[in-house]
């Protein structure tokens, strides 16, 4: 099993064109998934793919009003697209796709959010501590500067105990956008998942979990 | 004492032959915490009688039971024309009747029955009693047995001269027939034996403070209180100022009853004690049970004037204290202990003055047999530095004492003290010190609730006798067992949980109890209960609230999270309970939880997430719920419903189930822990 997991790996790698950056996670439709049931809401499904998966999935866009509504997922044997596939084939909000490095971004069809896109030039950080990230990453210059122009201010809306630190590691980025920034860290931290939603317009507030 | 006659029966003072009893009543820790004594004298002579209190009740009961017993002496009429009397008390509440018996020195036995009312004291003549009785001679036995309620009934004997110029205790012991060799004897010595520590030879000590040329006569006398024939053997351990040996007397077999008397004055030529030996440590020796032989040693004048009394100490121990010893124009305190035990043993002998706020150590090595001497007014008059360079006042006239063998076990000293009187002679001794026994013994902690597979540290502590002070006594205890091993594992000192229940841990050893001068070596067994427990669920929260606008957010313990930090933050303390109905709680730091929170609704974008959590050391689990961020507080309207699960990290069994209703301006908490299944919802 485990040789034949390398060989699957390699065979990714060597079909996604014009990869040029460090290969993050499979490809969700090599990932096997065995008896899966879910009736949560869209957002928790996807923390708990990363989660439980080891791959990295971000999610953006504008969320407003009440979110909690559930859907029910069962899958006996499949993939990890065939869940994907199921969650935006009942939640009509998402949509998601996978990125060369193998990152899943699941984003917001009627409601994108730009800032996700935003191209940060250069960004070293060594050793962030977890409760801190979010400021960090809002204090980035390109960031920064997209949160001024529209008037929003980024955090990360804490609720409940606070999040458990990560361990050492150190992120280095030269020319990536934004969500490339938040699928590095989250495959070095291992916390795998992220997300950044705009859930209020007056003021705008943007939640970010990293 | 005539204060108080004056106060109460002014008839009975300054009567000729009035007598009575005291009762001295006091609320302390225990009751071998004071000790009283009434001392009678003639102001300026020779005579002086001290008649020691004993304990009453259950203090009393180490030593004799309410049981049969007896209490044993030997009289002794050294010189014609001497009164005696024999005085008998009976401290309980109600008639006590027993036997009264005078044997001559063959054991020739004479007996009449005795009977005491309650509180009641009889005084007599032993010389009247012994013609009576048609016994002759100028020694023999004293008994007075009873079939029950013996330690209420003591005696003392006394003796003087209607001049004024010589008197004389006898003392009398009390005689536990129950009383086994193993309770009693230790230290490597395997049978009965006793030590008389001082006795003052022919030619005395200067120190001892005779008149110059007084020459005594050292008299031992043994007596068999059975009805069997015993033998015995006695050494004499002697030193001097030409140095020091040791010497058996002829072996002894005693008859029934009898009385043997040892004159040592005569035979020191004949057993090679040079004159200048001036002191001897007497060892008796019996293959008997404890006190089936008992024995006196004196050494006086042939005048009785002038004279040293030292006295048999029946057993050995760990801990003693004793007073008040004197030193003045006219007084002073000679003092020894003896290491009765086979092997070396570190001593540490500390002196109580400036009424028990000071005290002056001195610490010493004893070997086997050997002796440590201390003269009180040498120490104080020679500016001699304690082990702490500490000195006696040079005006000290009285203190008290306290001596502890350091070795572990239940202790080899045998204390030994003896009053001088410069100007008369003759002066009453102290009392025998009292034995400072463990009292009170039981598990430390008193109960055992741990889990499974954690280790608790254990202990057995008792209570000094004399100081109230807590001992360690683990050491005491050999064997250390469990009701139900498949519960809790019982080993030397540890408790560790193997699965829940509930079961009994059990340690088993020789404590040493004190009663009065004597120390009894008691078998015993100390319980305590354990459970142990396993979470199961969670008690409480109760909430702590705090709200931020632009502080440092701080954990449940004070320590800080991040800054800035808009919002609040309610700390939840939990308590985690056990498997017991109903559940009790487990105080155990260090159990670790997984926390759950799938966010149920929300309109702030937020996602379902976990943490950990442990108990601390008060055993509580703390739960951080803020709702809040770096840069501002939840909008008015914002909402978080989440469903927290809180797992056991070692089995993963669920401890809690909650609704948390995060608004923007508090959070509420809600147990659903017995409906899991329940929906949880804004409020």
């Amino acid at each position: 099993m485990r040789v034949f997991g390398i060989i699957t790996l390699v065979l990714a790698l060597a079909i996604v064109p014009g990869s040029t950056t460090a290969q993050l996670s499979p490809r969700a439709s090599l990932i096997p998934i065995n008896n899966v049931d879910f009736d949560d809401r869209a957002l928790n499904i996807l923390a708990a793919l990363a989660d439980r998966y080891k791959v990295v999935v971000g999610v953006y866009g504008i969320l407003r009003g009440d979110d909690s509504g559930t859907i029910k997922i069962s899958i006996r044997k499949g993939t990890l697209k065939d869940v994907l596939d199921a969650l935006v084939n009942q939640d009509a909000r998402f949509e998601w796709s996978q990125s060369a490095d193998g990152s899943i971004h699941v984003s917001i069809k009627q409601a994108p959010l730009s800032l996700a896109a935003v191209k940060v030039s250069s960004l070293d950080i060594e050793n962030p501590k977890r409760i801190d990230a979010a400021q960090l990453l809002s204090r980035v210059p390109e960031v920064s500067s997209w949160l001024q122009q529209h008037g929003c201010s980024m955090d990360e809306m804490l609720a409940g105990p606070p999040p458990r630190d990560w361990g050492h590691f150190s992120v280095r980025i030269i020319d990536r956008p934004l969500s490339g920034v938040l699928d590095e860290i989250a495959a070095r931290s291992g916390t795998y998942f992220w997300s950044v939603i705009q859930y209020n317009d007056q003021p705008c507030f943007i939640n970010v979990r990293p | 004492m005539n204060q108080g006659l004056l106060a109460h029966a002014p008839n009975l003072l300054n009567q000729p032959g009035s007598y009575g009893s005291v009762v001295f009543r006091f609320a302390a820790h225990h009751a071998m915490n004071l000790h009283a004594a009434a001392v009678v004298t003639i102001s300026g002579a020779p005579v002086a009688f001290l008649v020691p209190a004993h304990p009453a009740g259950q203090a009393a009961a180490t030593f004799r039971g309410n049981g049969p017993g007896s209490v044993e002496g030997i009289w002794w009429q050294p010189l014609s024309g001497l009164n005696d009397i024999l005085v008998i008390s009976n401290s309980s509440e109600k008639t006590v009747s027993g036997t009264l018996s005078l044997f001559d020195a063959s054991g020739k036995q004479w007996s009449e029955p005795l009977s005491l009312g309650p509180r009641q004291t009889q005084r007599m003549a032993t010389s009247d009693l012994l013609q009576q009785a048609g016994l002759s001679g100028s020694y023999g036995g004293i008994s007075l047995a009873v079939p029950t309620a013996a330690s209420a009934v003591s005696a003392f004997h006394l003796m003087y001269d209607d001049t004024g110029k010589s008197s004389l205790s006898l003392e009398m012991f009390s005689r536990d027939p129950a009383a086994t060799l193993q309770e009693r004897t230790w230290a490597g010595n395997r049978q009965w034996t006793a030590w008389a520590p001082m006795l003052a030879l022919r030619v005395p000590d200067p120190a001892a403070g005779l008149p110059p040329g007084t020459v005594l006569q050292p008299t031992i006398f043994v007596r068999n209180t059975t009805a069997k024939q015993l033998s015995a053997g006695i050494t004499l351990s002697w030193r001097g100022d030409s140095g020091q040996g040791q010497v058996k007397l002829p072996a002894l077999k005693l008859d029934p009853f009898a009385t043997q008397q040892w004159q040592i004055g005569p035979m020191q030529k004949q057993l090679g004690i040079p004159d200048d030996a001036h002191w001897a440590l007497v060892t008796l020796t019996s293959p008997g049970a404890p006190d089936d032989l008992i024995a006196t040693a004196s050494s006086y004048d042939a005048n009785g004037q002038y004279g040293l009394q030292t006295r048999f100490s029946v057993g050995l121990g760990r801990h003693f204290a004793g007073g008040e010893w004197r030193a003045d124009a006219a007084h002073n305190t000679l003092a020894t202990v003896t290491n009765g035990g086979s092997k070396a043993t570190s001593v540490r002998l500390t002196l109580h003055y400036d009424n028990g706020k000071q005290k002056y150590e001195m610490q010493q090595t004893i070997q086997p047999g050997g002796q440590m001497w201390v003269n009180f007014a040498d120490l104080i008059h020679n500016r001699t530095p304690d082990r702490q360079g500490n000195l006696l006042p040079a005006d000290l006239t009285s203190a008290t004492y306290d001596v502890q063998d350091l070795s572990p076990g239940p202790g080899s000293l045998a204390p030994a003290t003896l009053a001088v009187n410069n100007t008369l002679g003759s002066e009453v001794h102290p009392d025998w010190p009292i034995c400072c026994g463990a009292v009170y013994p039981g598990w430390s902690p008193v109960a055992f609730d741990l889990l499974p597979n954690v280790i608790d540290d254990a202990a057995i502590d008792a209570s000094n006798s004399c100081t109230g002070g807590i001992l360690d006594i683990s050491g005491d205890f050999t064997s250390w067992f469990s009701a139900n091993p498949a519960v809790a594992q019982v080993t030397t000192k540890r408790v560790q949980g193997v699965a829940p229940g509930f079961t009994t841990g059990s340690a088993k050893g020789a404590v040493l109890e004190g009663g009065g001068a004597v120390c009894v070596l008691r078998e015993v067994q100390v319980n305590v209960p354990i459970t142990v427990q396993v979470p199961t669920s969670l008690g409480g929260p109760r909430g702590t609230k705090t709200t931020y606008n632009n502080g440092t957010l701080l954990d449940c313990y004070g320590q800080s999270v991040t800054s800035p930090f808009y919002g609040y933050e309610e700390c939840e303390a939990y308590t985690v309970l056990d498997q017991e109905s109903p559940p009790k709680t487990i105080l155990q730091s260090g159990i670790q939880f997984d926390e759950n929170i799938q966010v149920v609704a929300t309109n702030i974008g937020l996602t379902s997430h976990t943490a950990t959590g442990e108990t601390d050391s008060g055993g509580y689990l703390r739960d951080m719920l803020t709702l809040g961020s770096a840069t501002h507080a939840p909008a008015a309207g914002s909402y978080v419903v989440d469903k927290q699960t809180i797992t056991l990290h070692s089995t993963g069994a669920v401890v809690r189930v909650s609704c948390l209703d995060f608004e923007s301006t508090d959070v509420t908490v809600k147990d659903i822990t017995s409906a899991p299944n329940t929906t949880c919802t804004r409020n």
